[in-house]
C-alpha cells in the first residue's frame, strides 16, 4: 500500500500540544503472554540515557509541551530496566524540564518485579502504576504466562501485594477474554478480594500474528455490553470499586459541563510523542512503533538524535499520516452519532480493522466507545422516569 | 423522544453528585428501572437519538441547572440522604472529591490515558491503557 501524493502545505498549521511522551526502555519483557503480538521481546536492548536526553530536550525546546506532562514507561515490561536506570532518568529529566511544565511518570507492569526498591521509586516520584493483571489465576494463567509456559499468576499478586504493603497507588488493567466477559461477578470477587479498587478493562483484540477467537464473533459487542452493565451494577451496590474506567471515563466525557470538544491526542500530530530505545520517533499510536509501511516510512518521523520536533512535523512521514487520520476524522465527525465524545477515533486500530488510517467505524469503537455511551444514555434515560413516576431508587442490583 | 425538562431534572440531580456519585445514581437507576416497551426503530433513527442526546446533555450541562434541581422526588430525597450520610460512593464520602475532572489530582491519563493498548503489548492494548 502506497501513500498518496502529499499536500504542499501541511494539513493543518495548528500548533500541536503535546500531552504525553511514551518511552520504550527496552523492547524485552521478561514473560511471554499468548495474545502478545510484539515482535522485538526477545530483544535486550536498552535505552541510553544519552537518548532520554536528547528525547526531553527535544520535547522541551519545541515549546509543545502542555503544562502537565505524562511520560508513559512501556514496551516491552519497564520493570525489566533497572530501578537505578529510572532514577538517573527521572533525575536528568527534571534537570531538563522548563519551569510551569510538571511531569508525572507512569508504569504499565505485569507486576512481576515489583520489589520494595521499586516501590520507593514510586513513592520518590509519585509515579502513576497500573499492573496487568487478567483475574483469577485459571483466567490469568490462561494467557500470562512465562517463556516455559507456566502461569504468571502468583507473581503478579505478590507484586500487588508489594505495592499494597508499601502504600503505593495503583491501577489494575485486564484483558477480557471469552471466561472472564461470562463471569463478571467472579471477576468482581477477585478484585475484591485482592483489594483492587480501580480497574480498567481491554478486550482481546486480534493483532499481528495473534488472533482474537472472541473479536471474531459478531457477539463481542453484546458480550462486553452485558459484562460491563452487571460489572458496574453490583461494583456500585457494594461499594466494592472507586474507579471503573469504561463507564466513569466515558461518563466524565458526556457529562462535562465545559462542553468542550474532546481532545482526542491520537489524532493530532505530537498530541503523544513516542520514542523507542533507538530514538526513534513516531506519534499518534505508540503501536506504531515496530510496525511496517512503506507508504509511511514505517511510521517513523525522525530520531530525536538527529532532528527536532519541528524538522519531525514536517517529515513526509507525519504529512501523510496527518493527511490521511485527518480524512478519517473529517468522516467520523460527518457520519457517526458518537463524535462528540469521541474525536475521531483511533488511528491505529482504522488501519489495522480497514486497512487505512482514512476510515472511520472499526470494532474497537464499538466497545469502547458506543457501548459505554449506549450504558450510560439508557440509564439516564432510566433516572428520568425514575424522577417523574417520583418512585425510589435502589440499590445497584 | 425526550422530554428536555425531563433530562433536565436528572442532570440537574447528577451534577453536584460528582463522577462516582454520578456513576452510583445511574447503576442504581439502570438496574432497578422497569422500562417501556417501545417500538422498534431503525439504526439510524437510534444513531440520530444518541447525537441529540448527547449534544443536548453537554449543551444543558454548559448552563446553569440549581433551578432545574427536583426537590422533594423521592428519588431526590434518597440522593439527598446518601449524599449527607455517605451511603454511597466510595466508602464515606470519597466521592465528594472525586469532582469533574478531577479525578486523579488531574492526572489526565489515568489508566495511562490510552484506550490503546491491547492484549498486554502496545495493541492489542489499546486500550492498554
Amino acid at each position: 500500500m502506497s501513500a498518496m501524493p502529499l499536500p504542499e502545505a501541511p494539513v493543518t498549521d495548528r500548533t500541536p500540544s503535546i500531552t504525553t511522551v511514551v518511552v520504550q526502555p527496552t523492547p524485552f519483557c521478561n514473560i511471554a503472554c499468548r495474545y502478545c503480538y510484539l515482535p522485538d521481546r526477545d530483544s535486550t536492548a536498552r535505552m541510553s540515557l544519552d537518548t532520554v536526553r536528547a528525547t526531553f530536550e527535544a520535547v522541551f525546546a519545541s515549546g509543545w509541551s502542555l503544562p502537565d506532562l505524562t511520560v508513559i514507561w512501556h514496551a516491552g515490561e519497564p520493570l525489566a530496566v533497572p530501578a537505578a536506570w529510572y532514577q538517573e532518568a527521572f533525575e536528568l529529566i527534571d534537570a531538563l524540564r522548563p519551569q510551569g511544565i510538571r511531569v508525572r511518570h507512569a508504569f504499565q507492569t505485569n507486576g512481576t518485579l515489583i520489589t520494595p526498591d521499586w516501590c520507593a521509586l514510586f513513592r520518590r516520584w509519585d509515579v502513576g502504576v497500573g499492573v496487568s493483571i487478567d483475574g483469577p489465576r485459571e483466567i490469568h494463567d490462561a494467557n500470562r504466562v512465562n517463556r516455559k509456559g507456566r502461569g504468571t499468576f502468583d507473581k503478579t499478586l505478590a507484586g500487588i501485594a508489594c505495592l499494597q504493603a508499601e502504600d503505593v497507588p495503583f491501577h489494575v488493567i485486564s484483558v477480557l477474554s471469552a471466561p472472564s466477559l461470562a463471569d463478571p461477578e467472579g471477576m468482581l470477587a477477585f478484585y475484591v478480594d485482592n483489594g483492587i479498587a480501580d480497574i480498567c478493562f481491554n478486550v482481546e483484540e486480534s493483532e499481528g500474528d495473534h488472533v482474537s477467537s472472541l473479536l471474531a464473533e459478531r457477539s463481542a459487542k453484546d458480550l462486553f455490553s452485558d459484562f460491563l452493565i452487571r460489572f458496574w451494577h453490583r461494583s456500585r451496590h457494594d461499594e466494592s470499586v472507586r474507579f471503573l474506567r469504561e463507564i466513569d471515563r466515558m461518563l466524565e466525557r458526556i457529562m462535562d459541563p465545559t462542553n468542550a470538544s474532546v481532545e482526542n491526542a491520537q489524532v493530532n500530530p505530537f498530541g503523544m510523542v513516542n520514542v523507542d530505545c533507538k530514538g526513534n520517533v513516531s506519534s499518534f499510536s505508540p503501536e506504531l512503533l515496530g510496525m511496517k509501511h512503506a507508504g509511511y516510512d514505517n511510521f517513523i518521523v525522525g530520531n530525536v538524535h538527529h532532528d527536532s520536533l519541528e524538522d519531525m512535523l514536517r517529515s513526509s512521514s507525519m504529512r501523510a499520516m496527518q493527511r490521511d487520520i485527518s480524512a478519517g476524522v473529517k468522516a467520523c465527525k460527518a457520519e457517526c452519532a458518537y463524535f462528540s465524545v469521541c474525536g475521531g477515533g483511533s488511528p491505529i486500530n482504522k488501519l489495522t480493522e480497514n486497512g487505512s488510517f482514512s476510515t472511520t467505524h472499526t470494532r474497537f469503537c464499538d466497545l469502547i466507545e458506543k457501548v459505554p455511551t449506549d450504558i450510560i444514555l439508557d440509564a439516564l434515560s432510566d433516572l428520568e422516569r425514575t424522577i417523574e413516576h417520583d418512585v425510589p431508587l435502589r440499590s445497584a442490583v | 423522544m425526550h422530554s428536555r425538562n425531563r433530562t433536565n431534572r436528572a442532570l440537574a440531580l447528577l451534577l453536584p453528585a460528582g463522577l462516582i456519585g454520578a456513576s452510583t445514581i445511574l447503576a442504581s437507576a439502570h438496574a432497578t428501572a422497569v422500562r417501556p416497551a417501545t417500538a422498534a426503530t431503525g439504526d439510524a433513527a437510534v444513531e440520530r437519538d444518541v447525537a441529540n442526546r448527547l449534544a443536548y446533555i453537554r449543551t444543558t450541562l454548559a448552563t446553569d441547572l440549581t433551578e432545574t434541581r427536583p426537590a422533594g422526588t423521592k428519588a431526590s430525597k434518597l440522593i439527598l440522604a446518601w449524599m449527607n450520610f455517605g451511603g454511597f460512593g466510595w466508602r464515606n464520602g470519597g466521592w465528594r472529591n472525586g469532582g469533574w475532572r478531577n479525578w486523579g489530582n488531574g492526572w489526565h491519563n489515568w489508566g495511562n490515558g490510552w484506550h490503546n493498548w491491547g492484549n498486554g503489548g502496545w495493541h492489542n492494548f489499546w486500550h492498554n491503557w
